[in-house]
């Protein structure tokens, strides 16, 4: 039996072109970089539905912190970018979402941290857990690494991998460490 | 999850008797703020871009650095040494982003400060995190402790909730035009906004009794409130508040008008019109973002521990609905304690006395 569906998904920052979802976010044009990422990829994974959701961030706000200070013009929507939970509520925006969430600014091992939260909760009676990595990609993106606990399978598409993390193909300690993610990584 | 023990320091002094004493006497602790308690690199920002200095609640000490003055704070807090497995969360809406902000030098915003709660404590370390859920961060990571313990995955967990000021904040606050003119008027007529405010909580919590227990811990997001906060999400944080015979109410109470107003709609919504005492401390000490909701489970365990009430300095009549906060607690029993954040962020928190 597989405990969890995992997913992993690299998304461009490109905001010469109006997105797909800009009539659910309708000032999509103030989000900073990280908030349109996170946009882009609620729009791919349109059918889930969690009850309950985490977000490990790599990197905090950091990049929008500086941009605010170095624009000189301080504008309330860019202010409002600055703090790292705020992102969600451009997602749960676009998704209609209205769930507990909880932000953490995880350094080390943001993958790892998401996995070991997630599971604990749906072990403990949590349905429809999210809980999802977010870092920048060193490219010009974000990388999500979503990890998806009690969800019907039929919530979750091609995008997702089941993954058993009893079985013995399943090295935790890699998987914490980010070590084993190419392996297992669609 | 019971609370163990609680120590902080506020703009009111360095511990929880300044801050008590402060509350009860109704001496605010806001006031001009002192440049030079901020780096140089800070002041200069400053200067250029805002003018005279504004009214906020500043630590009576200065450090060089955010990181030095929560390694000041940190060093002062004695967590009791306990056997089992401890956890810690270090919850906070910006950490020492104001240390970084001005330079290109690397970052690293909320975790030095956990690695120095982890020097700190006297014991086995299974889990540590750091929550950043804007205004309601306390109360997210209070919700996370509460089931980490519940789901026996460490018997402690040492909380410290803080965050400091700096230009980045100010002129952030600023630009939102949220505030105040010269004194927070939290729920009352005239409320002009909010005065920034500077704390660091430390809250031992754990599986073992002691005669304070949270019974309940909830949170919300929702889309739809990115900086306006939404009645209805701080509802569904609140199930069942109606019949929990509730003492008194601290709430979020920042003092600008949509969250005042926001809150008094929700809590006349489940208390059916009749909310009991309510009270806040951000007229005394100001708005602690991150802090807040920790400042406020401090300032309900006083309370409860002495039997004494402390009301909102009353400067203007209080909003319609709003009229309990120049009452009295109907008991000290069982406090709710309410939070709200930018990003769609609410919550709420009832603390009992066993």
């Amino acid at each position: 039996m597989s405990e969890f569906y995992f997913s992993k998904l690299d998304v461009d920052v490109d905001r010469t072109l109006e997105p797909s979802w800009s009539k659910k976010v309708p000032r999509w044009y103030q989000l900073d970089d990280a908030a349109f990422a996170i946009a882009e990829w609620g729009s791919k994974l349109m059918t889930l539905d969690p009850e309950l959701f985490f977000l490990f961030i790599r990197g905090a706000s950091n990049k929008t912190d500086r941009q605010f200070v170095m624009k000189g013009t301080f504008s309330p929507q860019d202010f409002v970018h600055t703090l790292p939970s705020v992102r969600f509520g451009t997602l749960a925006e676009l998704m209609g979402w209205s769930v507990p969430m909880i932000c953490q600014c995880e350094e080390t091992t943001p993958n790892g941290r998401a996995f070991l939260e997630g599971q604990s909760w749906a072990r403990h009676g949590a349905s429809r857990v999210l809980s999802v990595a977010m870092e920048p990609n060193g490219v010009a993106g974000f990388r999500f690494m979503t990890h998806a606990f009690s969800f019907p399978q039929k919530s979750l598409d091609n995008r997702f991998i089941a993954v058993n993390s009893n079985g013995n193909n399943f090295d935790l300690n890699a998987w914490v460490s980010g070590t084993a993610q190419t392996e297992l990584m669609v | 999850m019971f609370l163990i023990q609680h120590q902080l320091q506020t703009s009111a002094g360095p511990d929880v008797t300044a801050f008590w004493n402060s509350l009860n006497s109704g001496i605010s602790a806001i006031d001009e703020i002192q440049l030079s308690n901020w780096n140089p690199r800070a002041q200069v920002f400053w200067e250029k871009n805002w003018g005279p200095a504004p009214i906020a609640a500043q630590f009576s000490d200065s450090s060089s650095s955010h990181l030095l003055a929560f390694k000041k704070t940190i060093e002062s807090f004695t967590p009791p040494k306990m056997d089992g497995r401890w956890g810690i969360l270090f919850s906070s809406t910006k950490g020492i982003t104001e240390d970084y902000v001005w330079d290109e030098e690397s970052w690293n915003s909320y975790s030095p400060v956990l690695e120095l709660l982890k020097k700190q404590l006297d014991g086995d370390l299974y889990e540590s995190s750091t929550v950043s859920n804007a205004c309601a961060s306390a109360h997210a990571a209070l919700h996370l402790a509460r089931n980490w313990i519940e789901q026996d995955r460490v018997d402690h967990v040492w909380l410290v909730s803080g965050d400091l000021i700096g230009p980045f904040t100010m002129l952030g606050f600023k630009s939102l035009r949220a505030l105040c003119s010269k004194s927070v008027q939290s729920y009352q007529s005239k409320r002009d906004g909010l005065s920034l405010g500077e704390s660091i909580v430390s809250l031992v919590l754990s599986k073992d009794p002691s005669p304070l227990r949270f019974l309940h811990t909830g949170i919300s997001n929702d889309g739809l409130s990115t900086t306006r906060p939404s009645k209805d999400c701080l509802i569904k944080t609140m199930p069942n508040v109606k019949n929990q015979n509730i003492g008194f109410v601290i709430g979020h109470g920042t003092g600008t008008p949509a969250n005042d107003l926001a809150e008094i709609e929700a809590l006349n919504d489940v208390f059916d019109n009749r909310i009991p005492f309510l009270t806040s401390t951000k007229w005394c000490v100001g708005h602690t973002l991150g802090a807040s909701g920790a400042v406020d489970v401090v300032a309900a365990a006083e309370m409860m521990n002495t039997e004494k009430f402390f009301q909102i300095p009353i400067h203007s009549d209080p909003i319609s609905g709003a009229e309990s906060i120049t009452q009295n607690p109907a008991h000290y029993q069982k406090a709710l304690i309410t939070s709200l954040g930018f990003g769609g962020t609410h919550a709420s928190l009832i603390l009992e006395r066993v």
